[in-house]
């Protein structure tokens, strides 16, 4: 994809390769506008409008039909929430965002299939973009889907929970958005640059989510310990990145493939880097010894903030490891295989097993986002095309049944206010059954029983890691599959079992709620059932830009 | 001696000074100030060694930023300004340790470029450095801004109170100074005590 390059060096840009994420980029300035303008919000909205939509038609114009109508529609529902909701500027904010995040869903189609989409049989095309700072490939693809599923998910669900905890504030889809638009940046880097960049983008924009609850202490916590751990791992990460340009000479990912093999390449200072960078990113995903931080920040952030971290961060963070290893390492194969490996059983076997003894229902989804951690790892470690997409179907299953669960959560914790305990599941099965049917369906996702997403891709994830011959790997990923299983079916027994004690009011869903709730439920059976379709997706998306 | 010699004798000189001068003053301020003129100083030592981009970054982030945020952050934060603000409890320790940190690099430069004479220095240019900024890593330059705007959002966040927000509920910070009542309403209990002195 290299164009013409013009006298001073300055290079065409392959707009086709980012588009996807130029609408919530877009988005979060016009709604951070939207915040200041305050009354005066059709001042902004209607030229931005007017402008989007020219933007439109001059794209359909040049016989880009879909971005174009993208465009136009956003153009025309900006002045129309504006309209719509005169008296709550926050639903303009929160339409506005998911509106955003569902044009970024569709134009992540349109590049599948208008750029990626393979001939034929095999592998989807890739695309090397921007003097190789970006690679649209298999990892980017999902990582976009996942990620902007995610958002798009917790938008709604978070809606009136932020509201009712009256910390709601006008920033707060702008920062998501942004987040947003690092995760997705995260999965199509293909420089240690602009991997460190991305990376940086949607942590400093959870730093604040996280913290975002100010006069909760536990949230305050979860902020302040989230900035302090992850900034000290950025700083470990970056600096084996420093010690791999000093041993390769590059910054660009194959070409560090390339380099990193050869015999003129210092050895002993890329493998340092190598380490340096491996405890980084495990810091990012929370593999075990890795992990602390994870329990007490997933408890004390919003909970919506705790779902979009859980499951989004996770898809992002294993696409930095995918690409590294398998792009960038893959001659130091037998120096990171071991080590991850033996991390994956440790956080496998550590996070089922911590899990089991807590109370706070936050807590229990933290240790199993830890314990997931660990199962995503075999699929990089099978160093296969299969434990590539088997890795990332196995986050996009992970993060819907994760966003049910939290979204059920939200609906305990609002009637609650305050931090949910087994207690509080008691009979809920008779209360509200929808949402304990819910809960419950997500609990089993999770837990990998048939009939659901979570059970294909734990299947997937565990073929690959006997196909590359590490059985030892996958009987350790059972027995800590079998022990999650007893924590994620007590809160399903619980739920349906046992007797409510008390009065204690029926759960508080919104609308928004309800919906996205039920939306991820459903994807829960469809992919359980039906999963041909983003199975054929995945296979296809073991291409990577090498 | 040439004037190259003479000139970065100058400089370098002046830096020196400004840096003992940042750790003898008393006063933060004046301490601040002096460690802006240290850090311009070894920008112009760069600036002499004909490395124009990094004195610029130097100038730029080190004198530009961090000295002015220093001086930001003695105003908004009340940190105690004013003469003898500093106390001097730790002294022989950073000596102790700034003076070995001191040795331990001279010996190591001295030991790794210690024969060398000065050579010219072929690094790419500003010129250069620009050009590959917005051609070779646009991505990542344009990427860095969504960074800073999130950080000055985030900033926001942290700082501003929202109108439901009036900060009642927060206990109001005591600080123990000798038994000095703190907040306003201790210092001067006739202000809430009403009319009845």
């Amino acid at each position: 994809m290299f164009l013409a390059q013009s006298a001073l060096g300055v290079p065409d840009i392959a707009w086709s390769s980012f588009a996807p994420e130029l609408v919530p980029t877009t988005a979060a300035l016009v709604l951070l506008l939207l915040g200041v303008a305050g009354r005066r919000r059709m001042a902004v909205a209607a030229p931005v409008g007017l402008a989007a939509v020219a933007l439109g038609v001059w794209l359909i114009t040049i016989e880009l039909n879909l971005p174009g109508a993208v465009a136009v529609v956003l153009g025309v529902a900006l002045p129309a929430l504006v309209v719509a909701f005169p008296r709550t500027p926050s639903l303009v904010q929160a339409w506005g965002a998911g509106l955003a995040l569902a044009g970024a869903l569709v134009l992540t189609l349109w590049q599948y299939t208008a750029v990626l989409a393979p001939v034929g049989e095999g592998p989807m095309l890739v695309q090397n973009a921007l003097q190789g700072s970006i690679a649209n490939d298999g990892i980017a693809l999902f990582t976009r889907l996942t990620v902007y599923v995610t958002a798009l998910l917790v938008i709604p669900m978070g809606y009136g929970y932020l509201r009712q905890r009256r910390i709601y504030r006008s920033e707060f889809e702008p920062l998501l958005l942004l987040a947003t638009v690092g995760m997705a940046a995260l999965g199509t880097a293909n420089d240690l640059i602009t991997i460190f960049i991305a990376l940086e983008v949607f942590t400093l924009s959870l730093y604040i989510l996280a913290g975002w609850a100010r006069r909760d202490r536990r949230s305050e916590e979860a902020g302040l310990k989230y900035f302090v751990t992850s900034a000290i791992a950025s700083a470990v990460l970056l600096y084996g990145m420093a010690l791999v340009y000093v041993a390769t000479g590059t910054v660009d990912l194959p070409a560090i493939g390339l380099t990193i093999g050869l015999v003129t390449t210092p050895r002993s200072v890329a493998a340092i880097g190598l380490a340096l960078i491996t405890v980084g990113v495990a810091f990012k995903v929370s593999l075990a010894p890795f992990h602390l931080w994870t329990p007490d920040v997933y408890q004390g952030a919003p909970t919506n903030i705790t779902a979009f971290m859980a499951a989004a961060t996770k898809a992002a963070g294993f696409a930095v490891i995918l690409r590294l290893y398998l792009v960038a390492f893959p001659t130091l194969e037998a120096l990171w295989v071991p080590v991850l490996s033996v991390l994956a059983a440790i956080t496998m076997l550590y996070g089922a097993y911590l899990a089991i003894v807590q109370r706070d229902l936050k807590r229990i989804l933290a240790y199993s986002s830890i314990t997931h951690a660990g199962y995503a790892t075999i699929g990089v470690v099978a160093n296969s095309a299969d434990g590539l997409s088997a890795t990332l179907w196995y986050l996009l299953t992970y993060a819907i049944g994760t966003a049910a669960a939290f979204g059920a959560l939200i609906a305990l914790e609002r009637r609650r206010q305050g931090e949910v305990t087994f207690a509080d599941l008691r009979g809920l099965g008779r209360e509200a059954p929808d949402l304990a049917a819910v809960l419950a369906l997500s609990m089993l996702s999770l837990a990998g029983i048939p009939a659901t997403a979570g059970f294909v891709g734990k299947l997937m994830v565990f073929r690959a890691g006997i196909d590359a011959g590490l059985t030892w790997l996958v009987v350790i990923g059972v027995v800590s599959s079998v022990v999650a299983a007893f924590f994620y079916l007590r809160i399903a027994g619980v739920m349906f079992l046992e007797e409510p004690t008390g009065e204690r009011g029926r759960p508080q869903v919104s609308t928004g709620l309800s919906v996205t709730v039920s939306v991820s439920a459903v994807l829960v059976i469809y992919l359980g059932i039906q999963p041909q379709l983003f199975l054929d997706l995945a296979s296809n998306a073991a291409a990577l830009v090498r | 001696m040439t004037g190259h010699d003479v000139v970065f004798l100058l400089v370098a000189l002046t830096t020196a000074g400004a840096g003992i001068m940042t750790v003898t003053s008393k006063n933060l301020v004046h301490a601040a100030l002096f460690l802006a003129l240290t850090l311009t100083g070894s920008a112009a030592v760069f600036l002499v060694l004909a490395a124009d981009f990094v004195a610029l970054a130097q100038l730029l982030v080190n004198v530009g930023a961090v000295a002015v945020l220093f001086l930001f952050g003695l105003m908004l934060t009340r940190a105690p300004i004013g003469r003898e603000a500093l106390d001097g409890q730790h002294r022989g320790l950073a000596i102790g340790v700034s003076g070995g940190l001191f040795v331990l690099l001279s010996v190591l430069i001295i030991g790794a470029f210690g024969g060398e004479g000065v050579r010219e220095v072929t690094g790419p240019g500003v010129n250069e450095i620009g050009i590959a900024l917005f051609a070779q890593w646009v991505l990542p330059f344009e990427v860095l801004s969504m960074l800073l705007l999130a950080a000055l959002i985030g900033a926001i966040v942290l700082a501003r109170r929202s109108p439901g927000e009036s900060g009642t509920e927060a206990e109001p910070t005591h600080i123990e100074l000798s038994g000095d009542p703190s907040t306003e309403a201790e210092r001067r209990p006739e202000l809430t005590a009403g009319g009845e002195r």
